[in-house]
C-alpha cells in the first residue's frame, strides 16, 4: 500500500499500464481487418493461431523460469505466493526460454519417475488416494494450457497455470520426501 | 520377546536410562520439562496423542509392539525429543501407540508416517506432520501447522485469533472455531472452513469442494483459488465487503445484498461477479478455472 | 509537450502502419497504452471495462489512420478516441443534465491542497466523484486538456465543462477535508 502524499492532482501518474498485456486481442483484430482488405479468399492470412500457440509455449516458459529456479521447500507457502505470472517473452528470449522449458520439464520429468517409485512402496489404499490426487494435478495443468492455447493473454488462467504447476511441484516432493523422519 | 532380546533391552536400559520401554510391549516413563518448553515426537505407525496437563513434566505411556526397537525420551535444554526407533533395514510398520502428556504451555511437532495423531489441551504452538494417518487436533497456539498427504484432518480452534496453516493433498479437512489467519491448501480433498472472525484466509484447492462460513473482520483480505473444485463462500460481515470473483468456464450464483454476475470480456470466456456494500473494507477474491462458485454475504 | 525527436518517431511510426505495418502500430500501442489505460480507468472505474476500452480504441484507431492528419497530435488524438469509446459504453439514457451553479468569475483551479494527501485517498476521492465532474477533473486536471478540447471530448458545452470542473473541485475539497485550491 502506498503511502506517497502528493500536493496536487497533477502529480498523480498519468500512465496506469493495464493489468495484462492487451495487445493480443487487438492484433488479431488488426490481422481481421488486413485480411478483409487482402484478398478475401485462400490466400486469407490464419497466421494468428500460430503465433498463439507461440505464445501460449513461451509463456510457459517463463513460468517454468519460476518454478525451475526456485524449486522451493514443500513447506514454503508464503514464498510461493510471492511468485507472479509472467508476461509472455519478448521473441529475443524465445532460444534461452526454450532451454529453459526444457530444464522444467526434465526435473518435473524425474520427479515424476521418483513419487512413481515411492507410489509403489506405498499401501495399496494409500497409493491409490494419493495417485488419484497426483493424477487430478496432472489434469488440470492440461486443462489450463489449452484453455491458454485459445486464449493467452488471459490472466486468470496464467495465474492459475503458474500457482496449479507451482502446487504441482509442492506435492511431488512432498510426497517422494513422505515417510522420511525428521527427528 | 525372546529371552536374548529381552536381556538387551535391560542391558540397554542400564546403560541409557533414558531410553527403554520399562516393561514387554509397554511404555512408561517420566521426565522433568519447561512449562513452556518444545516437545517433539516422531512416530512411524500406530498413534500417537498429546495431551496438555498442569504440570511441569513429560510422561509417556503407551504400547509398542515386537518390531519396535525402543522408545527414546530425551530432555535438555527445555527441549524433550520423543522418538520411536525401529530397527534399520525393517521394512514393515512396528506399531507404538504412545499418549504423552506435556505441560500446557508446551509446544508440540510431531511427526508420522502412518501413525494417527491427536492433540488436546495443548496452548502452545503446534506441528503436526503425519503422511497417512488422520490428525484430530485442538488448536489454540499461534503460528501452528497441520500437514498431512493422504490423512483426513479435523482441527478445532479455541475461537481465538490465531495464524494457521492446513494442508493435505488428498485427505478432507475439516476445521471448526478457527478465528484470525488462516492458510488452507488441498488438492483432491474437500475442505469444510467455520471461521469465527477472519483477518485473512488464503486458500487453494485444485478438484477438491472449498466450504467456508465466517464472519470478515474489518478490513479482512481473502483469497481463495481452484481450478476445478466447487467454492462455496457463506461470509458475514456488517461493515463493508468488496467481492471479486472471477471464473474462466464455472457457474458463479449466489445471495447478495448487490453485484450481478456479467461476462468478463466481450473477447473471450469467463464470467465475473463484482459486488461492493458499505465501505467494502472486507476484500475477497475467488477464482476457478471450472470450479462453481456460490457466495452468500447475508 | 513532446520533444521534436519523439514527434518524429511517431510520425514514422504512423506512417508505417498506415500501410498496414501491424508492428509499427503495436509500437505506438505500446508507447501510449499506460496513459490510455490510465484515462479509461479513471473515465470508468472498473479494470475490466478500461481493458475493454482500451483495446476498443486501438482497434478503432487502426482503422482510422488514413483520416489522422500527421501533423496533429496523435496522443490526442488518440485520447479523443478513447473518451469516445468510453463514452459509448456507458450504459443507459443520454447523460442527464446536471444543474450546477454559475460558477461567476471563474478562476482556473489549479487543484492543489492545503496540505499534502495521500495518494490512494486522492485516487479514492476522485473515483468517487460523480461521472461529469469526475470526467472534467480527469481530463482538465489531470491529463492537462483545456476546457475547449475536453469539453469537444466529452461532447459537452465548454461552459457546462468548466462547471463540472468547479463542481469536482468543491466536492474534493468536502471528501478530502482539507483545502483545494
Amino acid at each position: 500500500m502506498t503511502t506517497r502524499r502528493v500536493k496536487g492532482i497533477g502529480e498523480l501518474p498519468r500512465d496506469i499500464p493495464p493489468a495484462r498485456d492487451l495487445w493480443p486481442a487487438i492484433a488479431e483484430a488488426i490481422q481481421a481487418d488486413l485480411a478483409m482488405k487482402a484478398v478475401p479468399d485462400s490466400r486469407r492470412r490464419v497466421g494468428w493461431w500460430p503465433a498463439v500457440g507461440l505464445a501460449a509455449s513461451v509463456a510457459l516458459v517463463a513460468v517454468g523460469v519460476f518454478i525451475g529456479q526456485n524449486l522451493l521447500q514443500p513447506d514454503e507457502p508464503q514464498a510461493l505466493a510471492r511468485m507472479q505470472p509472467l508476461a509472455p517473452a519478448s521473441d529475443a528470449g524465445t532460444v534461452k526460454a526454450s532451454l529453459r522449458q526444457a530444464q522444467y520439464d526434465n526435473q518435473r520429468k524425474q520427479l515424476w519417475a521418483e513419487v512413481q517409485a515411492k507410489l509403489n512402496t506405498m499401501p495399496p489404499a494409500e497409493r491409490e488416494k494419493v495417485g488419484k490426487s497426483l493424477a487430478a494435478l496432472k489434469q488440470s495443468i492440461q486443462e489450463i494450457q489449452d484453455a491458454l492455447g485459445h486464449d493467452p493473454a488471459n490472466a486468470l488462467l496464467q495465474e492459475l497455470l503458474v500457482s496449479t504447476s507451482q502446487e504441482e511441484m509442492r506435492v511431488l516432493t512432498t510426497v517422494r520426501d513422505s515417510g522420511r523422519q525428521e527427528l | 520377546m525372546r529371552e536374548s532380546r529381552m536381556n538387551s533391552l535391560w542391558a540397554l536400559c542400564t546403560l541409557v536410562p533414558l531410553a527403554c520401554a520399562a516393561n514387554e510391549g509397554s511404555v512408561d516413563r517420566k521426565v522433568a520439562a519447561d512449562a513452556k518448553g518444545d516437545v517433539l515426537i516422531s512416530n512411524v505407525s500406530g498413534s500417537v496423542d498429546v495431551r496438555g496437563w498442569d504440570r511441569n513434566e513429560i510422561q509417556v505411556t503407551g504400547q509398542v509392539d515386537e518390531d519396535v526397537e525402543r522408545v527414546d525420551v530425551e530432555s535438555s535444554g527445555g527441549r524433550t525429543v520423543i522418538k520411536v526407533i525401529l530397527p534399520k533395514g525393517m521394512s514393515g510398520d512396528g506399531d507404538a501407540m504412545l499418549e504423552v502428556q506435556v505441560p500446557r504451555g508446551s509446544s508440540v511437532e510431531v511427526s508420522a508416517v502412518s501413525a494417527d495423531i491427536s492433540s488436546k489441551g495443548v496452548l502452545g504452538t503446534q506441528r503436526l506432520k503425519t503422511v497417512s494417518g488422520e490428525i484430530t487436533a485442538e488448536v489454540s497456539g499461534d503460528d501452528s501447522e497441520v500437514r498431512s498427504v493422504s490423512g483426513d484432518i479435523t482441527v478445532h480452534g479455541s475461537g481465538k485469533a490465531t495464524s494457521l496453516r492446513v494442508s493435505s493433498v488428498s485427505g478432507g479437512l475439516d476445521l471448526t472455531n478457527g478465528a484470525g489467519k488462516l492458510d488452507v491448501v488441498t488438492v483432491s480433498g474437500d475442505a469444510r472452513v467455520h471461521m469465527g472472525d477472519s483477518s485473512e484466509i488464503t486458500a487453494r484447492t485444485t478438484s477438491g469442494e472449498f466450504e467456508l462460513h465466517t464472519r470478515l473482520s474489518k478490513d479482512a483480505r481473502v483469497s481463495i483459488e481452484s481450478v476445478s473444485g466447487d467454492l462455496t463462500l457463506d461470509l458475514g460481515n456488517s461493515t463493508g465487503l468488496a467481492l471479486e470473483i472471477e471464473s474462466f468456464s464455472g457457474d458463479i450464483a449466489g445471495c447478495l445484498a448487490d453485484g450481478k454476475v456479467e461476462q468478463v470480456s466481450k473477447y473471450g470466456p469467463g464470467t465475473r461477479l463484482n459486488s461492493r456494500t458499505g465501505d467494502g473494507g472486507a476484500r475477497v477474491r475467488a477464482k476457478t478455472l471450472s470450479g462453481d462458485i456460490e457466495v452468500c454475504d447475508r | 509537450m513532446k520533444a521534436d525527436t519523439v514527434v518524429d518517431f511517431d510520425v514514422a511510426l504512423i506512417e508505417r502502419a498506415r500501410k498496414g505495418d501491424a508492428k509499427a502500430f503495436e509500437r505506438l500501442y505500446r508507447e501510449h497504452v499506460g496513459r490510455v489505460h490510465g484515462l479509461c480507468l479513471r473515465m470508468t472505474r472498473n479494470p475490466d471495462t478500461a481493458a475493454d476500452c482500451v483495446q476498443d480504441a486501438f482497434i478503432k484507431a487502426w482503422k482510422a489512420l488514413p483520416r489522422f492528419e500527421a501533423r496533429a497530435s496523435f496522443s490526442t488524438w488518440l485520447h479523443r478516441i478513447a473518451v469516445n469509446t468510453v463514452l459509448e459504453k456507458r450504459r443507459g439514457p443520454a447523460r442527464a443534465e446536471v444543474s450546477v451553479e454559475d460558477p461567476g468569475e471563474y478562476e482556473e483551479p489549479t487543484m492543489v491542497f492545503d496540505t499534502p494527501v495521500e495518494e490512494e485517498e486522492l485516487e479514492a476521492a476522485i473515483e468517487s466523484l460523480p461521472q461529469g465532474a469526475r470526467d472534467a477533473l480527469v481530463l482538465c486536471g489531470l491529463y492537462g486538456y483545456e476546457h475547449q478540447e475536453a469539453a469537444s471530448m466529452l461532447g459537452i458545452a465548454v461552459g457546462t465543462c468548466k462547471a463540472q470542473l468547479h463542481r469536482a473541485r468543491g466536492l474534493l475539497k468536502d471528501r478530502l477535508e482539507r483545502g483545494v485550491r
